[in-house]
This record gives structure tokens, sequence and C-alpha cells, in this order.
């Protein structure tokens, strides 16, 4: 406590250690300075006092408010319907839970259709390379271009499916011989008949090792996947050979040359593997705006106001899907909250009172899905609750992590904290909002 | 002294409750013991006295009313002062003149050289302080409550409310420095 304050308690009477009281007469004793801001306190407790005292209500006031009662006796006396309006306009009456207005509620709504709107785009993402993936194996048409002869897309996936099959052979050890090659016109009656255009490609396929057994009586163990909704081969939108002829002309197997199935299929839109950091501890900062606004705010005498110690681990795992990357944290500080209080002088609107809460300390627990990820970048949802000194809140918010390395990430982001106080028999909302910087380590 | 504190609440209770069958001398009583500090609260909280009048007959009047419904009042004073601080509070927020602590900084206020009157010198030095600071001052100084009785009042902790009076009479002391080294 500075000299000043300890002087004030000392004649607020607030000062009760006795070894402070005798510490502070002494350096009252010594130093004048400090003795004249004693004095100057006396002093203004004095004018004070004598000020007040010459203060008194007017006359014609005191007239007023005693001829008012007469009227109020009237409104008593007179009984019915008089009496009865007058009681009902002026009895007072329990403040009920405020409902939002249209404009709350709409607010409300923008802010789940953002929400809803950011966790589809997330959603979205996330499968856009399953889609890309799976899309060449799909019955029927193919997902973009124009309209293919079915039969035609058919005797495509034929011509790859045997592909395939030899160069799984071939990856199996068998060798490419000219024999083979021989036997392969030999042992092939099913082949269809193959345009120059498929000759090239089974002149690479030959090349790359590989061989055509018979699709009848293939000895070989296929290690492709028995039909074609597995297959890893990318069969383009428009099916067409070498020279861009339409397969629903030519009725040639896909020119695309072929790959071993132990090749990489093509994951061009995957989003980049980053396994899920464990335990992450760190501190973050809130920039916070009290709702509603109180005047008079008392500014902040401590350094933890504000800030929180937080920590989350991650509950999912590697795989793909949508809840996948879920972190489940909790976080401890000190805030502050704005509240609103109804004192019952009547039941009148101007009954209502703005205070700030004392600075209570909290804890809470959220959970944070992960709704997009991009680079060393991610969006998380972080919904959640917690308890404090002034009671329950409620929290909602939208965090952006960036780690430069995997271990430490950087994030900033917004939150709406809700806590709803009672206060002689009335509840009302108060409202934290946050925008917060913090900084994490993982193990 | 607890024993007489207590008497006193039970008295006013009980005026209250006769008030509240009609008894204009018994609210004439309570009236008697509790209008000079309504009136000071809040002719010092919005340095108007027309509008102070206005307040101070809106308390009295809505009180009688209330005792007239049957609310029974268990403590007298404060239902009062609650009630002049809530309409004073509401009159300097309606006017623009509730400003945030803060925006506030005691470092630039100076006394008005123009004003003559010491009283008029005080007014306007509390007018130059945040109203929630201004508030305890008068409930702590003028009119005697304990920072227990303003913490009920207030809702507030203890902590705040020294704090407040604090910052109040540093501001204060600041503003009246020549004044009260006279």
């Amino acid at each position: 406590m500075s000299i000043h304050e300890q002087i004030t308690a000392l004649l607020d009477g607030e000062l009760i250690d006795t070894s402070s009281v005798g510490e502070l007469l002494h350096v009252l004793a010594v130093s004048p300075e400090k003795r004249d801001l004693l004095v100057e306190q006396l002093v203004l407790k004095r004018r004070f006092a004598a000020s007040a005292a010459t203060i008194v209500p007017p006359a014609r006031a005191d007239l007023a408010i005693m001829g008012g009662l007469a009227a109020i006796d009237a409104g008593f006396a007179g009984g019915g319907a008089a009496a009865a309006a007058n009681d009902d306009a002026l009895a007072p009456v329990p403040i009920a839970p405020r409902i939002p207005g249209w404009r709350m509620l709409m607010y409300g709504v923008m802010t789940l259709v953002l929400m809803l709107g950011a966790f589809g785009a997330g959603y979205m993402l996330r499968n856009d390379a399953t889609l890309v993936n799976t899309s060449a194996s799909a019955t029927g048409s193919p997902t973009t271009g124009s309209p293919v002869d079915d039969a035609a897309l058919a005797a495509a996936r034929d011509s790859i499916a045997r592909l395939q099959r030899a160069m799984a052979t071939l990856a199996a050890g068998q060798p490419n011989t000219a024999g083979a090659v021989e036997s392969r016109s030999t042992y092939a009656p099913a082949r269809t008949p193959l345009s120059s255009e498929s000759r090239t490609t089974e002149t690479r396929a030959a090349e790359s090792r590989t061989t055509e057994p018979r699709s009848s009586d293939s000895q070989t163990s296929v290690p492709v996947a028995a039909n074609d909704r597995d297959s890893d081969y990318l069969i383009p939108s428009h099916p067409r050979g070498a020279d861009g002829e339409s397969l629903s002309r030519a009725g040639r197997g896909v020119t695309r040359p072929g790959r071993s199935p132990e090749l990489e299929p093509m994951t061009a839109l995957a989003a980049p593997e980053a396994g899920p950091i464990g335990l992450q501890l760190g501190v973050r900062n809130n920039f916070r705006l009290s709702l509603p606004r109180v005047y008079g705010l008392t500014p902040a005498p401590t350094v933890l106001l504000d800030r929180e110690v937080v920590g989350s681990i991650a509950l999912g795992g590697a795989d793909d899907g949508l809840f996948s990357r879920v972190r489940a944290g909790a976080a401890f500080g000190q805030t502050q909250f704005s509240m609103v209080f109804h004192s019952n002088t009547g039941g009148e609107e101007i009954d209502t009172i703005y205070e700030q809460s004392p600075q209570p300390f909290y804890g809470r627990a959220f959970l944070a899905p992960e709704l997009v990820r991009f680079d060393r970048f991610a969006g998380l949802l972080e919904v959640g609750g917690g308890y404090s000194g002034a009671g329950g809140f409620g929290t909602v918010g939208f965090n952006i992590e960036y780690r430069p390395l995997d271990e430490i990430a950087i994030h900033a982001g917004a939150s709406t904290w809700l806590l709803w106080t009672s206060f002689r028999e009335a509840v009302d909302l108060s409202t934290n909002v946050n925008a917060h910087l913090g900084f994490m380590y993982g193990f | 002294m607890i024993a007489t504190a207590r008497n006193l609440a039970d008295e006013e209770r009980e005026l209250a409750a006769r008030a509240g069958g009609g008894d204009h001398a018994a609210f004439s009583v309570l009236f008697e013991r509790h209008k000079a500090g309504i009136y000071r609260f809040c002719l010092y909280m919005l340095n108007d006295a027309a509008g102070a009048e206005d307040i101070y007959q809106e308390v009295f009047i809505n009180f009688y009313r209330a005792c007239r419904e049957g609310k029974e009042m268990t403590n007298v004073r404060g239902y009062l002062m609650t009630a002049a601080r809530t309409r004073c509070l509401n009159a300097l927020k309606a006017s623009r003149r509730l400003t945030s602590i803060d925006d506030f900084d005691d470092a630039g206020v100076a006394p008005d050289e123009t004003l003559a009157d010491t009283a008029e010198h005080l007014r306007d030095a509390l007018q130059r302080i945040p109203p929630q600071y201004r508030e305890s001052f008068l409930l702590f100084e003028l009119e005697g409550y304990s920072y227990q009785e303003i913490g009920e009042q207030l809702g507030i902790t203890h902590d705040v409310i020294k704090n407040r009076i604090y910052r109040a009479k540093q501001s204060l002391q600041k503003i009246l420095r020549p004044l009260l080294r006279e």
C-alpha cells in the first residue's frame, strides 16, 4: 500500500494491524510531506462534513411530498378499478429473464449460419481428396464431362484390370520374355482386338515388365481389388484413346499408361498429413469487452486479469473423418463481468442498476473440434463452459492456430462468454466478448 | 450499540408498517429522519438542485406508495438510498454525464478558480470524479455507511469499495489541494 492508501485506511478504520499503524505513525512523525497528506485528508473530511450540514431540502419539496400522500390515499380509499389499476401499474413485480429481441435473435442466427458454413466448408475440404479418388470408380457416367457409352467404359475398365494383373504378376517375379508376349497372343482368346493405340499401350506395359495372362485362367494372385470400385487407377472423365478418340467409337481400352499397384495413387488434393499433437500447455491473453457497458469502471489492479493458463489434449487420431481431430482443454484465469441488477423500488424500469463484478478467478473446460486445416494453419471451434466467483458461464468461440514448429502453436481468435446472474429474484445475462492471443507448447 | 441499531431497525419497520396503514404521522417520523441524507446525496451526485429535488420527491412518494401496497420494509434507510442512487445514476446516464473511469485521469484536474464559495468548490470537485467513486465516497463519508453496508447495497466486495473510496479521496485531494492548504 502507498502511504496515501495507508493514511486513508487509518482514517477509515481499515488499518487494524497494530504494527502497521505504529509504522505509519512513525513515518508521519518524521516526514513533514507525508504529514501534509494526513492533514489534507482530515481537512477534506471536515470541509465536506461542514458543507453537508448546510444542505437542507427545500420546503416546497417537503410540501409536495406530504401533499402527494393524500393523493395516494385517495387512490387506495377509492378502491375499485382505479386502485386496482394503480396497483397493477406500480406493484413490485418480479423481473423475469429477458427474452432476446428480434435484433439479438438475428445476430444469433447469423452467427450460427456463419459457424455452420465454416464447419461445412471445412468438412467439404477435408473430403475433397476422397471424392476425387473415388470418382473414377463410380459405375455409370463419369463425374464430369459428356455421357459415355457404358459398354465402352466397362471395356476400358477391363483393359486396365488386365494391365493391373499383369503388372502384379511381374512384380511377383515372372520374367518378361518374347515367349510371354507370344503366349499373350496365344493364350488370350478373350482379348479385345487391339488397335494401334492399344498396342502402344501394351508395348509400354511390356517394357515395364508386364505380362497379360488370360483373364479366365490366371494362376497369379491378383493383388488388385476384385471390382473396379476399389481400383487405384484414375479414369479420366473423358475416356479417350491416345489420339483423342472417344471410347464410345473405338471401344478401346484407356490408353493411360498402366501403373503398378505399388505406385502411390494420385492424391494431389489430399490434406497434408500431420499427426495430432498430444498434450499442449500455454498461456492466453484475452482482450475483453464486458457488456453491458458499465461506466465508472475500476481499473484492473492485478496483472492476472484477463490472462489464463490453458492446456489441451488431442482426443482423436490421425484418421480421416469429421471429428477425428478434436481437442479437449481446460483453462484457469481471472476475468471480470458486467452485471445488471434490478432493485425493487416499485417495479419501474429505472430501477435497473449496472455494476461491475469483482475480479473473480475461474476455471473452464472446452471441446475444440478442428474445422479446417491447411498446411500449418488450422481453424478450431471452441465450445465449453466454466465456473467463476461470479457464477457459471458458457463459452463459444473460434480459434486460428499456426504451428511454426510441430511443438509450438500460436493462436488467435475470438469468443463470447455468457454469464447468467441473479440478484434479488432477477436474472440477467452478462456477456464478455474476448479476442485472444496465445502461445502453446506441445509434448 | 448493536442492540440500539437493531432496535432502530425494528422501530423503522414498525413505523413503515403503520405508514402502510395510512398513518401519516408514522411516515413523517421516517421522512424527517432520512430526508436530509437523501436530498444531500442527490444534490452531490447530480450537482443540480432541480434534478435533485425531483428525485427527492419521487423517492419518498414511491416509498409511501410501496408501504401502502404492503411491501415489508426490512431496511428503510437502505431502501430509500437505493432508490435515490438508482434514479441519480439513470439521470446522469440520460444527461450523458456518466463517463468511464477508463477515461478518467486525475493528473490533469485542477480547481475552478472562478468559484468563490467553498461549498461550490466541493460540489464541483465531486463532479470531476467518476460517479462510481463519488457515490462510494458520499455513502461512506457523508452518510456514515460502513464498507459492509455499502457492499451490501451496491453488490460489490469490500476490496472494490476500499479501492473506490481511496481513489475518490486521492482525486479530491489533488483537485482541492489549494483549498485544503489554505
